[in-house]
């Protein structure tokens, strides 16, 4: 680049030959360089403004573009997912104790129409109508013409349904994925697992929920997703629950009877190994409840969970420990048991005239009521009210059923004399079976208060102490000679020492006062006496025989045989082994020093 | 000097775009390959869901009493009573193992997970 210098000499000596000033030639050649600058700096910035509003416009586009594209585009699941697959896990199973399958789920297929693109309504309609007998094909067709824009057909179809229904080859007909309640032991438990149904239902999904039993009272837990499908483990034993059902089913009819339950319970730890009440039910095809007549003749009613009873002379257990347990008596103490006897003017009779007195065992192992009331009136009503509601008799149990809050105990209010006295062999106060399956268990199992449960139980909790281990002792051996002595003789089962007391009450009419020929039979059973581990609450309802010459109705008749039968079928299933019983009775008596 | 500065620069930027642009190449397919992996898991839960409820309904005690029943001139099952229980030392074991030399270790082992799943 040719620079022009400031001075040029030729310039200055010109000037200087004029009489110029040659600085102003200098100026003037200065401004003209900075003009020169300036106009080039000038252009430099202008041209940097220009890239940089580009660049920022690209920017700007790209961001905006970005946008658009995010605004308008279908979202979708990120894919990198660390627990994809927990996702995808439903409402958890149920198991038995063992771990054996008592309620799953099974995908399957909803069936759906889109009334609009059915072709041809009138031949969908019949097709339908053939697939599922159900459906009535002119209804059908007149909601298939209808102006709907969406129908349900099927909540839930069957794989061979859904093959069915793709040969008609209606482009109308969709299915919907859907996941279903599967009970695999059909009605086994069925009182136990209540049921299920859909909830809130979409054409890719349903929600499933509980409808009764353990189902409802778990919701929350097996559906919660944070449990990751941690299936629900009962105390129940699915083998146990099949043979008592059984055996029970069997005695039902052989007893003429019209209903029967069972409960059977582990005496440590309050766990329900089986609950039994017929006439039951299939889960998987819930009937509808009754809405007319007798509330307890509905399948699904829970008869050992939600029936509430007088158990009759199964309560004269009660009333014999407490009075051993205060030291009011001993087994051995004479006790009055002349009759009739009067308490508020009401006469209490026994079975059959015992004579004047018996010994407190005697008063057990042959049922007198008179004997008991007697040790009742020692007792007195605060401590009996008191002893009862220890055994948790007062309150309903915290079994966790959704039912079990209706089995409130009725009790009478106020108290009277007269309560206490019916009371304390078993009548005037409704108390559900698994009530009296836990006060049984408290009562020989040591004597601690046992809290019944469904849920599979590792370890042992102690409960309250109710009565000592002596007495327990003592009232449990005297329920092994109502077995070897007493009511209850058709309840021996070799090999397994059982020990129980039978219940005969007369049921309630509701018209009032009590039916002469319609009674509620029990046999609170105990096995094996000598060191209880399980307890059986067996029921009949209505049960009558016809035995030597004369229609039976007692327990010891009735609900006994049944009930022994049931101990041999379940007890080795329960790996109880048969065993010799200890001798009892003391092998030398010390009659003098 | 610059200029070397300056062409290292853009040799550098275009190898990171490079690098970058295969990078994202390969984790969108092992996301694709997880995405799989997931799909295959599910399949699979829900299969063994299914075969575990098919295997509790064809052992629910019911068909199973019936079976024992049918089945009984063979297998002789009978319910099981007080009569079964025996003191250990009273069960007869055959010595099996005594006779026999034992089996080989297994050097071939065959993959039969989710053998027969796509059916």
């Amino acid at each position: 680049m040719i620079r022009t210098p400031l001075r040029p000499l030729a310039r200055v000596i010109a000037a200087r030959a004029e009489g110029d000033d040659p600085d102003v030639i200098e100026q003037t050649n200065i401004r003209e360089r900075r003009r020169i600058e300036e106009g080039r700096v000038l252009a430099r910035t202008r041209t940097r403004l220009w890239m940089l509003g580009g660049l920022f416009s690209i920017c700007f586009a790209m961001i905006g573009f970005q946008m658009v594209a995010l605004a308008v585009s279908q979202p979708e699941e990120p894919k990198a997912r660390v627990q994809g697959t927990s996702i995808l896990a439903n409402r958890s199973d149920i198991l038995d104790r063992n771990g054996r399958v008592l309620a799953t789920n099974m995908e399957t297929y909803s069936l759906y129409a889109h009334p609009q693109d059915v072709v041809d309504p009138v031949e969908a309609a019949l097709s339908l109508a053939e697939i599922f007998p159900d459906i009535d094909p002119v209804q059908m067709a007149a909601r298939l013409s209808g102006p709907q824009k969406f129908m349900w057909i099927k909540r839930s179809i069957s794989p061979e349904q859904q093959q069915a229904v793709h040969d008609i080859g209606d482009p109308g007909l969709l299915f919907g994925p859907r996941e279903m309640r599967l009970y695999p032991n059909g009605q086994l438990a069925g009182h136990v697992l209540g049921g299920a149904s859909f909830g809130v239902e979409g054409t890719h999904s349903a929600e499933v929920v509980g409808t009764a039993g353990v189902e409802k009272a778990f919701d929350t837990y097996l559906r919660d997703p944070k449990f990751g499908g941690q299936p629900l483990q009962l105390s129940l034993d699915l083998t146990v629950q099949a043979g008592l059902e059984d055996v029970l089913f069997g005695g039902m009819r052989l007893m003429n009877a019209k209903a029967a339950s069972a409960v059977l319970m582990d005496v440590h730890t309050g766990e329900i190994i089986s609950l039994v009440s017929l006439p039951d039910f299939d889960p998987n095809l819930r009937p509808t409840p009754l809405t007319e007549g007798d509330r307890s003749d509905d399948p699904l009613f829970n008869r050992a969970v939600q029936g509430l009873y007088e158990f009759g002379s199964t309560y004269k257990l009660f009333t014999t420990a407490q009075a051993i347990e205060l030291g009011l008596v001993n087994p051995g103490t004479m006790v009055s048991t002349a009759g009739p006897m009067r308490v508020g003017g009401h006469e209490i009779e026994d079975f059959s005239d015992y004579g004047p007195q018996m010994t407190v065992e005697k008063v057990l192992v042959k049922s007198s009521n008179i004997g008991t009331v007697h040790l009742a009136n020692q007792i007195g009503t605060e401590r009996q009210k008191a002893f009862l509601d220890r055994l948790g008799l007062m309150t309903p149990t915290p079994i966790e059923l959704i039912e079990g809050p209706t089995g409130r105990p009725q009790t009478p209010d106020p108290w009277r004399d007269i309560h206490r006295a019916t009371i304390s062999y078993g009548h005037g106060m409704s108390t559900t079976q698994v009530h009296m399956a836990a006060a049984y268990a408290s009562i020989v199992n040591g004597g601690t208060r046992v809290t019944p449960t469904l849920l599979r139980q590792d370890q042992t909790v102690q409960g309250a102490r109710v009565i000592s281990p002596e007495t327990s002792r003592q009232v449990t051996a005297m329920l092994r000679k109502v077995v070897t002595e007493g009511t209850a003789s058709y309840g021996e089962v070799p090999g397994y020492a059982v020990g129980g007391k039978t219940g005969t009450a007369d049921k309630p009419n509701p018209r009032g006062g009590y039916y002469d020929d319609k009674v509620l039979s029990s046999f609170a059973s105990v096995f094996p006496s000598h060191d209880p581990q399980y307890v059986l609450i067996v029921t009949l309802d209505e049960p009558e025989v016809f035995a030597f010459g004369e229609d039976r109705r007692t327990a010891g008749w009735t609900a006994v045989p049944v009930a022994a039968e049931v101990i041999r079928r379940i007890a080795p299933l329960l790996g109880v082994r048969p065993t010799v019983e200890p001798d009892t009775e003391p092998g030398v008596v010390l009659t003098a020093n | 000097m610059k200029s070397v500065i300056v062409a290292f620069v853009i040799l550098c930027t275009v190898g990171l775009a490079v690098w970058s642009y295969s990078e994202i190449n390969t984790s969108k397919e092992t996301l694709d390959e997880i995405a799989e992996l997931n799909a295959d898991i599910a399949r699979s839960k829900s299969r063994l869901r299914k075969l575990n409820a098919e295997w509790a309904y064809q052992n629910r005690p019911e068909r199973l009493a019936a079976l024992a029943l049918e089945k009984f001139e063979h297998l002789e099952l009978t319910v099981l009573s007080r009569d079964h229980f025996v003191p250990l030392d009273q069960v007869p074991f055959a010595n099996v193992y005594a006779a026999e030399p034992p089996l080989a270790p297994i050097t071939t082992p065959v993959e039969i997970m989710n053998r027969g799943a796509a059916q």
